[in-house]
């Protein structure tokens, strides 16, 4: 009957660092929380009948979970979140098969890891539901909502399932400094890739991004008519028009 | 040790700004555990709107061919204080500001140019780094150089009070996001709250423009509120310099990226609420020193007066200053229509067929107005202004109908004047020469580098110091931190 919310295991491209020569550079020591994060773990903490575990990887900061309502958090500590969404997966689910009668687990539906809820749901064999945006626990099954597209669903999902949780703004109020600190005086348990009997993640990683080639795009605005003649005479030196 | 803690760090930073952020940076490169408080809910301060910031001697300028060296930065500094700023604190920029140029550069930065500040300023230096995506893009860079180092970054906490044992500060108090009080314990800790200038009560206390800072209006973030002067003092801190304030003109509840508030900045007639002519108006290619004029005057304010055909030569040749990115040299200041239909409502500006009629519009007397009118153009007749001495080409008739008025006032981009430090950035106690162990102020906390104004000849060097002190105070904090637990 343990609830699991897994979090910090979304690399999103704001906490990248590219350099002038197209490198990119993610940060070594610790992931910033999720976008979706903060959104799964309060849909969490409303699911949790009982226990609420979190898990993480090696990058993740077990305070910041225990701070939102985790009362321990299981961290693989030599694994890290690559590009690999599989892999990261099958960290995972080694990591909530750890957790004594783990049933639900809630994960932030990052739309830069489309494939790790599902990947996650797959090594657990248990159903999935993508973008939701609340869950509410009915009996033996979660109801959640989900957003596809610009209709709002509602779906009814047996136990054992996976939830991902979509965020649909920022965090509004998260805690202040003292529960921070407070936080990480709750448990942490540290296991190894090796104990779990996975490889380390990530299997791979991008070796050169680049940007597109041409982004350079030019507003010409103000008066109408004038914009257009200026168009026209910049179409003209572009070559595009004779 | 009695206190009771919430946590513990080798070095506490009050301000996620430009100088708590570079220290930040080097702190966590140097092992330090380091906690930076922000009171804001973002981080950047006042940072985040940096244009350009100054180095001497740095391979950017290498790069470019530009000479200007740490002797001249030294010399230029120096003089522009009339030598009240501190020659070690001085010292200690000019010599390391190549190198804070360099760390950037380490964490993703990219220099677009180096150049001055304004145009056809043969006084200044070209000291002016441009980053790409300027000082916004810097404070990002250096954000998360801090928290992938391990720094944590606290926001909607501010630190409210030092506390000391033995006349070390060992730590502070703050409140958090949750309206919390906690002590934080900290081997050092860096004040780098970037100075008074939110704080209305503490401009007009400190600042050199006394009752005057009433009017004056706040351009920044609203976090800068001298909280790091206050507890520096309250913890026995000396204060030095106190009163330098970096200003801008602007026009009345404009932005600096107006065009109304272009048109007002231009070294064009500029008349005071009585409706006369005070000073020669090519102070406006200083917007620092053209600001303190406009914040000396009756009610802080000023009103630039034009005509239809300067108007038009605002649209279409452009303007005639350069204020960095927000009003560029010869940028067409075709907004104005536009904005003029709120402007002219709200008493922004005025427009009127008559200078009788203008004067009236901005409650000046009319006979005073149009006397002054006729006098400068006399003056523009003549081909040269006998009354201020301004240069010919800025000599504008004011003719054709029909004219207008911008009321300006002075706008404050952060106060650059406040807690006394060494070289090393160490706040000194008051009525000693000894430094307070364990408490540094860096950055617009700090005084130092300034006598009573701003100097603009240099330009971009608030943030160069900015930058470059946080870094120097987290480097002197380690080695007195290794250095304790070496004994
Ligand atoms: C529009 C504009 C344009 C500018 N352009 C330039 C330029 O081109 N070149 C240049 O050199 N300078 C420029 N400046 C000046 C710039 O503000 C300074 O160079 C720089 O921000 C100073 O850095 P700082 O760290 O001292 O202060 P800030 O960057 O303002 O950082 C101070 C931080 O401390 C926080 N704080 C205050 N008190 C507390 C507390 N008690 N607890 C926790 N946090 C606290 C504040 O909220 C703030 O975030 C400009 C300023 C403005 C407003």
């Amino acid at each position: 009957m343990t609830t699991v919310v897994v979090f910090n295991v979304a690399r999103e491209p704001a906490a990248a660092q590219v350099l002038a020569d197209g490198r990119l550079v993610w940060p070594a020591r610790k992931l910033p929380a999720g976008e979706d994060d903060h959104a799964a773990l309060a849909v969490a903490v409303g699911l949790a009948a009982s226990d609420l575990v979190g898990i993480t990887l090696g990058q993740g900061d077990p305070g910041w979970a225990a701070a939102r309502g985790t009362s321990e958090v299981v961290r693989v500590a030599d694994v890290t979140v690559g590009d690999d969404d599989g892999a990261t997966a099958a960290a995972l689910a080694a990591a909530v098969a750890e957790v004594d009668g783990a049933e639900l687990v809630v994960i932030g539906d990052s739309e830069h890891h489309p494939g790790l809820a599902p990947a996650l749901a797959g090594y657990l064999g248990w159903p999935v539901v993508l973008a939701a945006t609340s869950a509410v626990r009915i009996g033996s099954d979660v109801e959640a909502t989900r957003r596809a597209g610009r209709v709002e669903e509602t779906v009814s999902v047996p136990i054992p399932a996976v939830i991902a949780v979509a965020a649909a703004t920022e965090e509004s109020s998260p805690p202040g400094m003292k529960a921070m600190l407070a936080a990480r005086r709750l448990p942490v348990r540290d296991v190894t890739a090796a104990d779990l009997g996975i490889a380390a993640v990530p299997a791979f990683e991008p070796t050169l991004t680049s940007l597109p080639s041409s982004t350079t795009a030019r507003l010409i605005g103000g008066d109408p008519l004038q914009a257009a003649t200026e168009l026209v005479k910049a179409l003209r030196a572009e070559g595009v028009l004779e | 040790m009695n206190m009771q803690f919430d946590a513990e760090y080798d070095i506490v930073i009050v301000g996620a700004g430009a100088s708590g952020l570079s220290a930040a940076v080097e702190a966590v490169k140097n092992g330090s555990s380091v906690a930076v408080l922000e009171k804001l809910d973002s981080v950047g301060g006042r940072g985040q709107f940096v244009e350009g910031s100054t180095a001497f001697e740095s391979d950017e300028q290498k790069k470019r061919g530009i000479e200007v060296t740490r002797a001249q930065g030294f010399k230029a500094l120096m003089d522009e204080s009339q030598w009240r700023a501190n020659a070690e604190v001085v010292s200690a920029f000019v010599h390391n500001a190549a190198t804070t140029i360099r760390k950037l550069s380490d964490i993703g930065a990219v220099w677009e140019d180096v150049t001055i500040y304004a145009y056809e300023q043969e006084s200044e230096l070209k000291t002016m780094h441009w980053a790409e995506g300027e000082g916004a893009r810097i404070i990002e860079l250096m954000e998360k150089a801090a928290r992938d180092g391990g720094a944590e970054i606290y926001l909607n906490t501010a630190a409210s009070r030092l506390l000391t044992e033995d006349g070390r500060v060992v730590g502070l108090e703050a409140r958090d996001a949750d309206g919390q009080e906690l002590q934080l314990g900290a081997k050092a800790v860096i004040l780098a709250g970037g100075g008074y200038a939110s704080s209305p009560e503490m401009m007009e206390k400190h600042s050199w423009y006394g009752k005057n800072a009433r009017y004056l209006v706040d351009l920044g973030t609203p976090g800068n509120t001298g909280d790091g002067l206050n507890m520096a003092v309250a913890a026995g801190g000396a204060t030095a310099e106190t009163g330098s304030v970096l200003l801008m003109p602007v026009a009345k509840d404009k932005t600096i990226t107006s065009h109304v508030s272009g048109a007002g900045s231009q070294p064009y007639l500029w008349v005071n609420t009585s409706g006369r002519r005070f000073t020669d108006e090519v102070v406006a290619m200083n917007f620092s020193d053209a600001a303190n004029v406009i914040a000396q005057g009756d009610q802080g304010t000023s009103f630039t007066i034009f005509d239809e055909a300067t108007k038009k030569h605002l649209e279409t040749a452009g303007s005639d200053i350069g204020l960095g990115t927000f009003i560029p040299y010869h940028a067409q200041l075709d907004r104005m229509d536009a904005e003029l239909e709120q402007d002219l409502v709200t008493g922004t500006a005025a427009k009127a067929d008559t200078i009788e009629e203008l004067a009236a519009a901005i409650g000046a007397p009319p006979e005073t107005l149009v006397a002054t009118v006729d006098r400068y153009n006399q003056l523009v007749a003549a081909g040269a202004d006998d009354d201020f001495y301004k240069p010919a080409k800025y000599l504008r008739a004011i003719e054709r109908a029909p004219f207008y008025a911008v009321r300006m006032v002075a706008g404050t981009l952060v106060s650059v004047g406040g807690i006394k430090v060494n070289g090393n950035l160490q706040v000194i106690a008051e009525g000693t020469t000894d430094p307070i162990p364990g408490l540094y102020a860096v950055g617009a906390e700090a005084s130092g580098i300034y006598g009573d104004t701003y100097p603009l000849t240099v330009p971009g060097n608030i943030s160069g110091f900015s930058y470059t002190s946080g870094w120097l105070a987290a480097d002197h904090a380690a080695s007195q931190i290794a250095e304790s637990v070496a004994v």
